[in-house]
């Protein structure tokens, strides 16, 4: 299946060089071209069934939260890994755990940050076959403006016009400098914080 | 001549006596117990529940400080016996007094040391409501230095609190057991102070 889904940094590098004329326009075709023939099949996530869920320790006691709101565009084919990729975007103030104490802190400066960068974003790079049903997807997450690299293991079961997707990445939360002043060493708020989602999918 | 019944403490009072021993009590207790408690591994975890509990405790010893003294202010306490000296009325007075300024500073510089916090968690009320910081110092860009002022002042007048709490409890035990007369038993809900010296 083949759909114009044109990302805008695509367009960003060859809008912003036009005055170069011929080299420009020759660029913003072969980006088109590009996007054309790579992308494989677009899924739709359906919310209701569908959760971005995290969890931790602090002072020796274990939190899960999940993430209210969030939208991903996904476009994944297991037969074209080359041409599949999925963009996740959370906002960070929608994270519940259930206990207001955690609840009220976590949108603040020192965590996440939420006032001056609502939106953590998962950007995939790269998908590798596991065999089965099981794939790995590398990628970048993005929050508070730090970025680091972040693996997604994850299991795709197609089921005719739908489709399953479970999976986990362990994050590590100072590499986004998520309460690096509050606990630093991680005597609190454990440093790693495994995420897990439940995706259910739909043919878009 | 006063009536014995007069020499009583309203019951407001006696209400409000007593229920903010019990919490002014498990205050300290806990207090105590869970700023050593919270570098335990073994019992970090329940030491943060109970400084989520303190906080909540100590607001409310803050808001019926304020209702005390209003109702104290309206109603003033039954005269003390005759029989005392200058200096144990000054001694009771100062000591009352003193207990005021602390069931208010106290509370105040635990919350001003909760709105300095860097760690900035909130105080949810027995997990019911949120009780804000006090903006000042949770808008602050470097809050250390000011939370480690509030947490001395806090502990150290906690200390004082406990000191208070002795020669008050000790004053009481000595009018009630050695002077024989109405001081404690006014302040104890259905115990009569008529057998007891008046004046």
């Amino acid at each position: 299946m083949i759909t114009m889904s044109i990302d805008t940094r695509m367009l960003a590098v060859p809008g912003a060089s036009l005055r170069t004329g011929w080299w420009a326009a020759a660029l913003l075709a072969q980006q088109i071209s590009f996007a054309m023939c790579a992308a494989a099949t677009t899924w739709i996530v359906v919310p209701a069934d569908s959760q971005i869920a995290f969890s931790g320790q602090h002072a020796g006691n274990t939190f899960k939260g999940v993430f209210e709101k969030w939208d991903a565009a996904i476009s994944f084919d297991p037969a074209d890994l080359a041409g599949s990729k999925a963009t996740v975007t959370v906002a960070l103030a929608s994270a519940k755990t259930g206990d207001q104490t955690y609840d009220k802190t976590l949108p603040t400066a020192d965590w996440f940050d939420a006032a001056k960068g609502p939106s953590g974003v998962f950007e995939t790079s790269a998908f590798r076959a596991l065999g089965g049903d099981k794939f790995e997807a590398d990628g970048t997450l993005a929050i508070r403006g730090m970025k680091a690299p972040v693996t997604l293991a994850f299991e795709f079961k197609p089921a005719g016009e739908t489709a399953k997707l479970t999976g986990q990445a362990k994050l590590k939360r100072l590499d986004y400098g998520v309460g690096k002043g509050s606990d630093g060493d991680g005597s609190w708020v454990s440093l790693d914080i495994p995420v897990e989602i439940s995706v259910s999918l739909k043919k878009g | 001549m006063t009536s014995p019944r007069t020499q009583h403490y309203s019951a407001v009072a006696m209400t409000l006596h007593w229920a903010m021993a019990a919490a002014i009590i498990a205050l300290l207790a806990a207090g105590l117990w869970m700023t050593d408690a919270i570098r335990q591994p073994e019992t970090k975890n329940v030491a943060f529940r109970v400084y989520q509990w303190h906080k909540s405790l100590g607001l409310i010893v803050l808001v019926l400080t304020f209702m005390r003294i209003g109702w104290r202010l309206a109603n003033p306490p039954p005269p003390l016996p005759d029989g005392m000296t200058g200096f144990e009325r000054l001694a009771a007075h100062v000591t009352h007094v003193a207990f005021y300024a602390l069931m208010l500073a106290i509370p105040l510089a635990g919350w001003a040391m909760v709105s300095a916090s860097p760690f900035g968690l909130p105080t949810i009320v027995f997990g019911l409501f949120e009780w804000p910081h006090i903006p000042m110092l949770a808008g602050l860009e470097d809050k250390k230095p000011y939370e480690a002022i509030f947490k001395s002042a806090h502990e150290f007048m906690a200390w004082g609190l406990l000191a208070l709490l002795v020669l008050h409890v000790a004053a009481a035990l000595k009018h009630h057991f050695i002077n024989r007369d109405t001081v404690l038993a006014r302040m104890l809900p259905g115990v009569r102070t008529r057998n007891r010296k008046i004046g």
